[in-house]
């Protein structure tokens, strides 16, 4: 019995904080972004602004899922975030939350966002309006994106499966990020994801909760120096290798737990 | 430089720098889909061209090659507009 009312209850309020993600978005989009842009002149200062805007909003986000008891969070080797600016972040991407809690992690994130979020309705604006980077765009134009937010002292955020991990398949990664980490000399840190047990994966509606209260956990493994993996090769096998490396090193943290 | 010289060359270049299997490599195969290259990596490849043919290329040159016999034609049309 209040096995079944804690079940009503989570997927009551996970309805709930749902609808806050989708429409809260629209909503900030809509009337927060404009006041800040009419409140700064200046275009740097007024992404930074929204940057920070974001990340305080899915800080307490966060903070509020925590309280509600929807789920309890898990977040290991922060203290390796504070030097995350002019950084590139990649995770792996199991949930729907992943870019929440990044978000909550780091005040200043740039993250590349994939082109069907771009043009979502609800969260579209939001990501335009911030001036995330589409991963659409020519690479010229991709590039010449993340470069300048990484001297604007951001934190680039990537996702390299591209969308969310298809559960039992292996993971795949796109080599976008290892292109863009060995043309810009970045080093790379890497976040490793998991939700036990799982939710919110792709596919998965909403309001199927998992049978106990889920256990998201963010931990913040080893940073990657890329610059001298061009020493002995060239680009294009360079980034092949470093793709090959962050693929087994996920495999080998995400076998065990 | 003739078409055969060539393909060889840009032949042995996907299969040193771009880690593709060389059975994999034919006038046929698309860029994309059959060698996995992605755009920065036709950035390279452009490059690589350059320097093989001692031409100039601009990306957009190469907007409508699908397959590397599309690359061949096209550095072939370049070298007879050259000369």
């Amino acid at each position: 019995m209040l096995d079944r009312l804690d079940r009503i209850y989570r997927t009551l309020g996970t309805g709930f904080f749902f609808a806050a993600l989708f429409g809260g978005g629209a909503v900030i989009a809509v009337v927060a972004f404009p006041l800040i842009g009419l409140a700064t002149r200046e275009p740097q200062l007024r992404r930074e602004r929204k940057q920070y805007l974001i990340h305080l909003l899915f800080r307490t986000y966060i903070s509020a899922m925590r309280r509600a008891r929807l789920a309890s969070f898990d977040f290991r080797g922060l203290e390796k975030l504070r030097d995350a600016p002019g950084r590139m972040l990649i995770a792996n991407h199991p949930s729907l939350l992943d870019v929440v809690m990044l978000m909550a992690l780091v005040p200043r994130a740039q993250c590349i966002v994939k082109q069907s979020l771009w043009e979502s309705p609800y969260l579209g604006r939001l990501v335009k309006g911030v001036g995330y980077i589409s991963n659409a765009l020519p690479s010229e134009q991709l590039l010449a994106a993340c470069r300048e937010s990484i001297d604007q002292g951001a934190c680039l955020i990537i996702f390299p499966e591209g969308t969310r991990t298809t559960p039992g398949e292996p993971m795949q990664l796109q080599r976008g990020f290892a292109n863009i980490a060995l043309l810009l000399g970045l080093d790379i840190q890497l976040v490793t994801i998991t939700c036990t047990p799982p939710t919110l994966l792709k596919g998965q509606k909403w309001y199927v909760v998992p049978p106990r209260r889920p256990v998201f956990c963010v931990d913040v493994g080893e940073m990657l120096t890329v610059k001298n993996m061009l020493d002995d090769h060239e680009r294009p096998l360079a980034a092949r290798k470093l793709v090959r490396m962050v693929t087994a090193s996920y495999k080998d943290k995400l076998a065990n737990g | 430089m003739s078409r055969d010289e060539a393909y060889k060359q840009i032949r042995s270049y996907l299969v040193d720098v771009f880690e593709i299997p060389a059975e994999k490599v034919s006038p046929q195969a698309r860029l994309y889909e059959d060698l996995d290259l992605d755009s920065i990596d036709a950035v390279d490849l452009i490059v690589k061209l350059q320097d093989l043919t001692q031409q100039r290329f601009a990306p957009q040159d190469f907007r409508s090659t699908r397959t590397v016999g599309d690359v061949l034609d096209r550095i072939d049309e370049m070298a007879k507009a050259q000369a």
